[in-house]
């Protein structure tokens, strides 16, 4: 009996002490990537901080191994330069996906809910998303001569332009397979009703796809505002954005590590905002994909 | 009767494609039979197929990038999708994760791609770089990243991984949590070991998020540019020029715009094959 | 089906919650709107640019004007300088005129701070477009192919010229400056001149002079207990600073490998340092050694005083012996340089030697003087000594095919520095022209070159350049400026200087030369194969873009009687 007894206790120890250690074993997994992932980001912002004569030191506390500065902040964020930079980002980002999306909403919609005859709907989407694997050094340089052409050069709407291209593709294929997972029996009785397609669209499958519309527009807002090789192409001293100014630390002279490290942490901040904006209602959003009958 | 109406779904997109990108690439079709310089001062002329021949029988740089360029994808993505199926399948069950750290993992995809490729070539500079510093730190040789090719084209991998497996990562979590519950608990109930639940049930429903997620990484990866341009500048020797960098040196730097679009001209067919392969998998899956 | 899984990255750890679609609706509707007008708003809110009318400050400028400016004394020339300019038939009023400067951002400085001067007199306006410097050149070649005339005025790298001067693109300055005057011509260093030139004619004007300089840590070499053990070892005494690429071979060769300066305990340090980064200005080195190896000091001809191709077959030169014996003496030298050297860009070259003072001697161009003092991270503030760069105990002798053996020296201008011209499309070339002057005169270009104004972006160019209380005012040691800038002085006002490479395509010559470079740093080719492939593909490039054309571009660039 006693011996039994021990026998059971003896392995719901080690049951304990598995799982314990499992558990270790997982955090710590999980701890380490997540420090790779976000040391680099910790590092840049550290850096940004660092007055120039420090940064090739490898400390890490501010106040404590070097007297933080807040000199590239303020240099950087009272400049034209980039005020105009960070201005021109935001509205080349967010009209550039607010159109991709538009459009690419229409044709996924299109796509998902009609039949095609001649070319098979498959054909059209498959075609749609080739697109996106051109390589845009292929198109740049016809690109910019066409751009030239229509005296677009140097404008935010040309930028605009030139940003729905890479994204619509994208933005195509994504919505109808959205619009494939929502259930059609909605829309259908709202025809019945008497309401023509385009009314359908507008005021019954649009509303139930908006999350994932947001999504979407999440996507390709990040894409076109860190979009460098057009915008280096297409813009002057007008319309450039935030990736120009990160290229233009390199200068002839030297690498200038603290302007870039405020310049990348900057970059990052409205993609994150706009990601956390969105999520709670995606999330919701998920369950009514998820209702299906 | 719905006939008309449907098209007008369907038109805005294709147009604007047929306008702005199939005109283009139109374009540079007709540019990839001319012999036009910029440096050379004269006007654009007809050579047929001289660009292609050249490409073909005399460019071995263009076909060295283009390997550089196939290894790096296919070395990147299988690493990604490793490391980030591992985590993902850990972690499914394991800790519950909070919004900060969902933040801490989009960031990597936040950073444009060339801030990311200045900011890990000032981490990595071997003398005076973090990375050297904390291998040092712990007693490990300082890794000299630029100088032999191997470890520079390790050291870009590296780069992409760091950029794209929290994505890869969250994305296949999701897929993980959103399966049907079912088959994991009768297969629980029948006493199966956890590698063999993984194994059978989890990786083949998996499967289709795994063909497109391994789609898009390989057709971004692809197009390597900003990587090259911003950390190794195509060195030590040629080993890290890919072949977008390469296509951009020709047209923007030695302004040969015909050879430059013949050189894409292939990339673009080579890539097609590619993805078409990959494309006609996830028709399937329809 | 699957493929949404992808845009759920955003959204995956937490838990469904029911939701409310007013809710979605309006927050999404709100916030891709709400971004839109916000953007749209702080865009029309940003204050209007104040028009120079505006502006009520006292112009100054003609008081600095008449200043006079001496030489540092270490060049028995004085040369004085008087910025009066006859102002002949050129207007001086520019009303509401806008000159477009093109450049990149570093090299805008100067300009930048040039121009509420400018604007206040003439009342025209200075618009600035900067590009990163990888950009600069299509850009302006986009503009000048498209005949557009957008730059009216482009400040570029002097290697360019045969791109744009060749190319017709830009406007021949010789008329103007016989009409309306110029400040202080014969100022100019004689090599800054000949890059601005083409074909005998001034199509630019010089902006920054430029060339590369040996550097070399005076508080190591100078040191008793080394000099002695150098001596010992090597036969000969520490040649401070070291004149033959064999020299600097012994040198780098015995400051390999400790620690020589005992800064930070436990540092290795090394013997050398240069650019070695493929894709950056790695070719510039080799070419320094080149120049030493497989020229012949003299005015242009066939076989002296040019370093590139024959000017009568327009055959490269770059495969001869000599340049071969370069190749191997730079892959000698590599050997007792930083293991990282082959990620050494400018900018981790810069960061190594100035930053973190990691070896004894350093090929770079005037900037890393300029650092030494005046960035704040800088560990070698005035303990660095300047020099010319080295010469070589052989030449190879391209007539007669065999080696000369004595001691052959050349100053040589790699990159050529920066000059300033106007396009020839431009349709405002007289206030163009105006700000040109303007930037170039003395009085304002001396406040650029000594740093005074915070801009670092152009060398001296003039003699009155190097006036050394500038230099010691904006602080710098004294002995150590008047050392640095007697060495630029002697490089520049050379009248054998050798000019860098200027015809069309240059580019893509120094690209494949770069690229041969770099496979034979990591030994993939030997340096036969390499010089060998670099001619084969130098010819090609010459073919492809007409040999005739570019024999006589490379004649009239140099101005070489064959």
């Amino acid at each position: 009996m006693e011996v039994e007894e021990n026998l059971v206790s003896n392995s719901r120890i080690r049951v304990i002490t598995m799982q314990a250690l499992k558990k270790t074993l997982l955090i710590l997994i999980f701890a380490v990537f997540t420090f790779w992932t976000s040391f680099p980001l910790i590092w840049m912002i550290i850096t940004s901080i660092k007055p120039r004569a420090d940064i090739y030191k490898l400390d890490f506390v501010p106040f404590y191994q070097f007297v933080p500065t807040l000199e590239h902040w303020r240099n950087i964020i009272f400049s034209d330069s980039f005020q105009r930079a960070f201005v021109n980002g935001l509205i080349v980002a967010s009209l550039s996906a607010l159109f991709a999306l538009l459009l690419g909403s229409l044709a996924g919609y299109g796509l998902a809910r009609f039949q095609f005859q001649r070319w098979k709907n498959k054909d059209i989407a498959t075609w749609i998303l080739s697109q996106r694997m051109l390589p845009p050094v292929a198109v740049l340089i016809p690109f910019f001569l066409f751009m030239r052409f229509v005296n677009l050069i140097d404008t935010v709407f040309g930028i605009i332009l030139a940003h729905v291209v890479f994204n619509l593709p994208l933005s195509v294929w994504l919505m109808l397979d959205f619009f494939k997972g929502l259930p059609p029996e909605v829309e259908e009785a709202s025809q019945v009703d008497g309401c023509s397609p385009l009314q359908t669209f507008f005021r019954i499958a649009l509303p139930i796809a908006l999350p994932g519309m947001a999504a979407v527009y999440a996507l390709c807002f990040i894409f076109s505002w860190n979009e460098l090789m057009f915008m280096v192409a297409l813009s002057y001293d007008k319309a450039y954005t935030i990736p120009v100014q990160v290229a233009s630390t390199l200068a002839f002279q030297q690498m200038e590590w603290w302007n870039l490290a405020v310049y990348v942490t900057i970059a990052v901040i409205p993609p994150l905002i706009l990601t956390l904006m969105f999520e709670r209602y995606i999330i919701r959003a998920l369950t009514l994909g998820a209702v299906k009958a | 009767m719905t006939s008309p109406i449907k098209w007008l779904f369907l038109l805005p997109a294709i147009i604007y494609l047929v306008a702005l990108t199939m005109f283009p690439l139109a374009w540079s079709l007709s540019l990839a039979f001319m012999d036009w310089k910029l440096t050379k001062a004269s006007d654009p002329q007809f050579v047929g197929l001289d660009n292609f021949i050249r490409l073909f029988t005399k460019d071995a740089r263009f076909w060295s990038a283009l390997s550089f360029t196939a290894f790096y994808v296919t070395v990147a993505a299988a690493i990604e999708l490793t490391l980030g199926l591992i985590l993902a399948v850990i972690l499914a069950s394991g800790i519950k994760g909070g919004r900060i750290l969902r933040v801490i993992y989009i960031i990597p995809l936040a950073v444009p791609p060339i801030g990311a490729a200045f900011m890990w070539r000032m981490m990595l500079q071997e003398d005076v770089g973090i990375v050297n510093a904390i291998l040092t730190f712990f007693g490990i040789e300082r890794i000299r990243w630029f100088t032999d090719p191997w470890t520079a084209r390790i050291g870009l991998i590296m780069i992409d991984v760091w950029q794209w497996t929290p994505f890869i990562f969250l994305a296949l979590l999701a897929a993980i949590r959103a399966l049907p519950v079912e088959p994991l608990e009768a297969a629980k109930v029948d006493g199966a070991s956890e590698f063999k639940v993984l194994q059978k049930i989890i990786i083949p429903l998996l499967k289709p998020v795994i063909v497109t997620l391994v789609l898009i990484r390989c057709i971004d990866a692809f197009k390597l540019f900003d990587l090259v341009y911003g950390v190794t500048g195509g060195g030590p020797g040629l080993s890290t020029e890919s072949a977008s960098f390469y296509i951009y040196l020709v047209g923007r730097s030695y302004f040969d715009l015909g050879y430059a679009s013949a050189a894409s001209y292939i990339m673009l067919i080579i890539m097609m094959a590619l993805s078409i392969t990959l494309l006609w998998r996830l028709r399937r899956t329809w | 089906m699957y493929i949404y899984w992808y845009i759920w990255l955003f959204f995956t750890m937490s838990e469904p919650k029911k939701m409310n679609r007013r809710a979605i609706l309006g927050t999404v509707a709100g916030v891709i709107g709400g971004l839109a007008v916000g953007a749209v708003v702080g865009w029309t809110a940003k204050p209007a640019e104040v028009g120079p009318v505006a502006r009520t400050e006292t112009v100054t400028q003609t008081a600095i004007r008449t200043q006079t400016v001496t030489a540092p004394q270490t060049v028995t020339r004085t040369l004085t300088v008087t910025g009066t300019l006859p102002q002949v038939g050129l207007p001086d009023r520019f009303d509401g005129v806008e000159v477009t400067v093109m450049t990149q951002p570093w090299n805008m400085c100067p300009v930048k701070h040039h121009r509420t001067n400018w604007e206040a007199t003439t009342r025209g306006v200075v618009r600035m477009i900067e590009f990163p410097y990888a950009e600069l050149r299509p850009k302006a070649m986009d503009d000048f192919l498209a005949k557009a005339g957008t730059y009216d005025i482009l400040i570029f790298p002097g290697g360019l010229m045969g791109d744009y001067a060749g190319g017709g693109h830009l406007e021949n300055l010789d008329p103007w400056i016989e009409r309306y005057g110029f400040p202080a011509l014969e100022d100019l260093l004689p090599a800054t001149r000949k890059v601005a030139e083409w074909g005998g004619n001034l199509y630019a004007v010089p902006y920054d002079g430029d060339c590369h300089m040996l550097y070399y840590r005076k508080d190591v070499m100078l040191n008793p207990e080394y000099q002695r053990r150098f001596r010992e070892e090597y036969g000969y005494p520490m040649p401070v600073p070291p004149k033959t690429w064999e020299e600097v071979l012994d040198v780098a060769k015995f400051f390999n490998g400790w620690d020589w300066d005992k800064e930070r305990p436990g540092e290795t340090k090394y013997g050398i340092a240069f650019i070695a980064k493929r894709g950056t200005q790695a070719q510039w080195t080799l070419l320094d050694l080149i120049a030493q190896y497989n020229v012949i000091p003299g005015t242009p001809t066939r076989y002296a005083g040019h370093m590139f191709f024959d000017p009568v077959t327009m055959t490269p030169l770059l495969n001869e012996p000599g340049a071969v014996e370069a190749l191997k003496m730079l892959l000698e030298l590599k050997n007792y340089a930083p293991p990282g050297l082959l990620g050494y860009g400018f900018a981790e070259f810069r960061d190594a030697y100035v930053k973190g003072g990691v070896a004894v001697l350093g090929i770079d161009w005037g900037d890393v003087g300029i650092m030494e003092f005046m960035d704040p991270a800088s560990v070698v503030k005035g303990k660095l000594g300047y020099a010319p760069l080295p010469g070589a105990s052989k030449v190879w002798d391209r007539q007669r095919g065999r080696w000369i053996n004595k001691y052959n020296q050349n100053d040589y201008g790699d990159f050529g520095g920066w000059v300033m011209a106007i396009s020839a499309y431009s349709k405002k070339k007289e206030a163009a022209f105006h700000l040109l002057r303007y930037l170039n005169d003395p009085a304002q270009s001396i406040l650029d070159a000594t740093g005074t104004i915070g801009c670092w972006g152009s060398n001296p160019y003039r003699y009155s350049h190097f006036d050394l209380e500038k230099w010691v005012a904006v602080g710098f040691a004294e002995d150590s400026a008047r050392e640095y800038l007697a060495v630029i002085q002697k490089i520049l006002s050379n009248p054998l200087h050798l000019i860098d490479l200027k015809i069309p395509g240059r580019d893509e010559y120094y690209d494949k030369l770069d690229a041969h470079l770099a496979k034979a740093f990591i030994g993939e080719e030997t340096p036969e194969q390499a010089m060998r492939a670099v001619y084969d593909e130098w010819e090609q490039v010459t073919e492809s873009l007409g040999r005739e054309r570019q024999r006589r571009l490379y004649i009239e660039s140099l101005n070489i009687r064959v």
